[in-house]
């Protein structure tokens, strides 16, 4: 029989993974034998990962300063009932009080930021490692072979000695390393999958920060553990129990 | 959970959203702000346990076509390359920056339904049935305007064989 009849859409929701599994499997058949339609496949591959790569370094470039201080300067009761006119005040009046009331605003928001700075790469970790899923780091094999120079090539973009020993988690096992970058500064992220296959990362950048203590954090369904040491942030996350993110944090904070 | 702390979180990507949506910085920013305007106002009606981002983002759209409805933003047909550039930091690894920018490039210069559906299938991750609901159309037209995009960004074909997105290797 014949395969060519299938469409572009078909093709596109094969490579997707998103069409009906008997059709995926008439398509994936039909491949090994039609020629034409396998240039017709090929001709519309994309790297999912190059685009997420690529669309991440445009999160990066977000104006978050600017967006988050207009967030904030709608107030914390956006949804309250609107306050009465204050009571009228001469023009002079008025003018130094929205002086201050500025100079006040721009304090508060300016605080806020200095607080929020530290998690603000904690957050980007988070919502990028709340995109992977169990099937993400599924297919790569743990080989020692690959791995001892993608280690080797992420830690001297890093600044930071680590060694491929030193990442090896009982319970957990250590797939891969990449390097990933936030507001221009790297983040080495390495990638474990838990016995029943959840994803977990351990992500270190350059901070500059005073060493700190490990702190426990909550992004969602993530579960994460943070601290701080010789200038450089760590951070341990998956979608797991919070012991499983406090053991290897303790692990790789002695080793690293 | 709080939609003021989620919004917080997510202000990068809800802005790399109505960018990809608007196809411009500064009204990128205003979507942004309307957004989240209506998301505090409409709060309660967020239902905990169910994906905030996706809400987000839901809301986003439909700010974006009540304003396109009431011609408060004048769109040149969807067609307007966004000024993306510098828009990536050119950073140690130029190649791929360069990569990446071009990247974007294309799918920014895609028509705004097919470069919508190519950030929330590929990108955000939706399924196509998922993106099918948040755009409120059949799920074979979100088939078929990925098919468009992907036959558009066959130029980046070369690209792609070599991997050369930082970020992208290992995958």
């Amino acid at each position: 029989m014949r395969m060519t009849s299938f469409t572009d859409e078909e093709l596109v929701g094969y490579l997707d993974g998103q069409i009906e599994p008997t059709r995926w499997n008439e398509i994936d058949a039909a491949l090994a034998q039609d020629q034409v339609l396998a240039a017709r496949l090929a001709a519309r591959e994309i790297d999912n990962a190059v685009l997420i790569a690529a669309f991440d370094a445009v999160t990066a470039a977000a104006p978050v300063d600017r967006l988050r201080a207009r967030l904030n300067a709608n107030g914390p009761d956006v949804s309250a009932p609107r306050v009465q006119a204050p009571p009228r005040l001469p023009r002079w009046a008025a003018m130094a009080a929205s002086l201050i009331a500025g100079v006040a605003l721009g304090y508060l928001v300016g605080a806020s930021n200095l607080l929020r700075a530290s998690k603000d790469w904690h957050v980007a970790v988070a919502d990028y490692q709340a995109l992977y899923t169990k099937a993400t780091l599924a297919a790569i094999a743990e080989d020692p072979a690959r791995q001892r120079p993608e280690v080797a090539d992420v830690s001297e973009k890093l600044g930071l000695p680590v060694a491929l020993e030193a990442l090896q988690l009982p319970g957990l096992d250590f797939k891969r390393a990449q390097l990933l970058a936030f507001n221009g500064h790297p983040i080495a992220q390495f990638a474990y999958l838990d016995a029943e296959g959840h994803p977990i990362a351990f992500c270190v950048t350059s901070t500059g920060e005073d060493d700190g203590a490990m702190t426990r954090e909550t992004y969602g369904a993530l579960r994460a553990v943070s601290w701080s040491k010789n200038g450089f942030g760590f951070i341990v996350i998956g979608p797991v129990q919070p012991e499983v993110v406090h053991d290897a944090a303790e692990l790789l904070a002695k080793r690293i | 959970m709080k939609v003021r702390d989620g919004l917080d979180r997510l202000l990068p990507r809800l802005w790399r959203f109505c960018l990809v949506l608007s196809g411009d910085r500064n009204v990128a920013d205003d979507l942004v702000q309307a957004t989240c305007v209506r998301a505090l106002e409409r709060e309660d009606q967020f239902e905990p346990g169910t994906r905030l981002d996706r809400w987000i983002f839901r809301i986003a759209q439909t700010v974006w076509l009540n304003q396109l409805r009431s011609e408060k933003v004048r769109r040149g047909g969807g067609l307007v390359p966004v000024e993306q550039a510098g828009l990536i930091d050119a950073g140690s690894d130029a190649e791929a920056n360069l990569f990446a920018n071009e990247v974007f490039s294309q799918v920014m210069a895609l028509p705004e339904a097919q470069r919508t559906g190519v950030l929330l299938v590929y990108v955000e991750g939706y399924s196509y049935r998922e993106a099918a609901e948040h755009l409120d159309v059949p799920v074979g037209t979100v088939m078929s305007r990925l098919a468009s995009a992907r036959d558009r960004l066959s130029v980046l074909r070369e690209g792609f064989a070599r991997g050369a997105v930082a970020g992208a290797k290992g995958g």
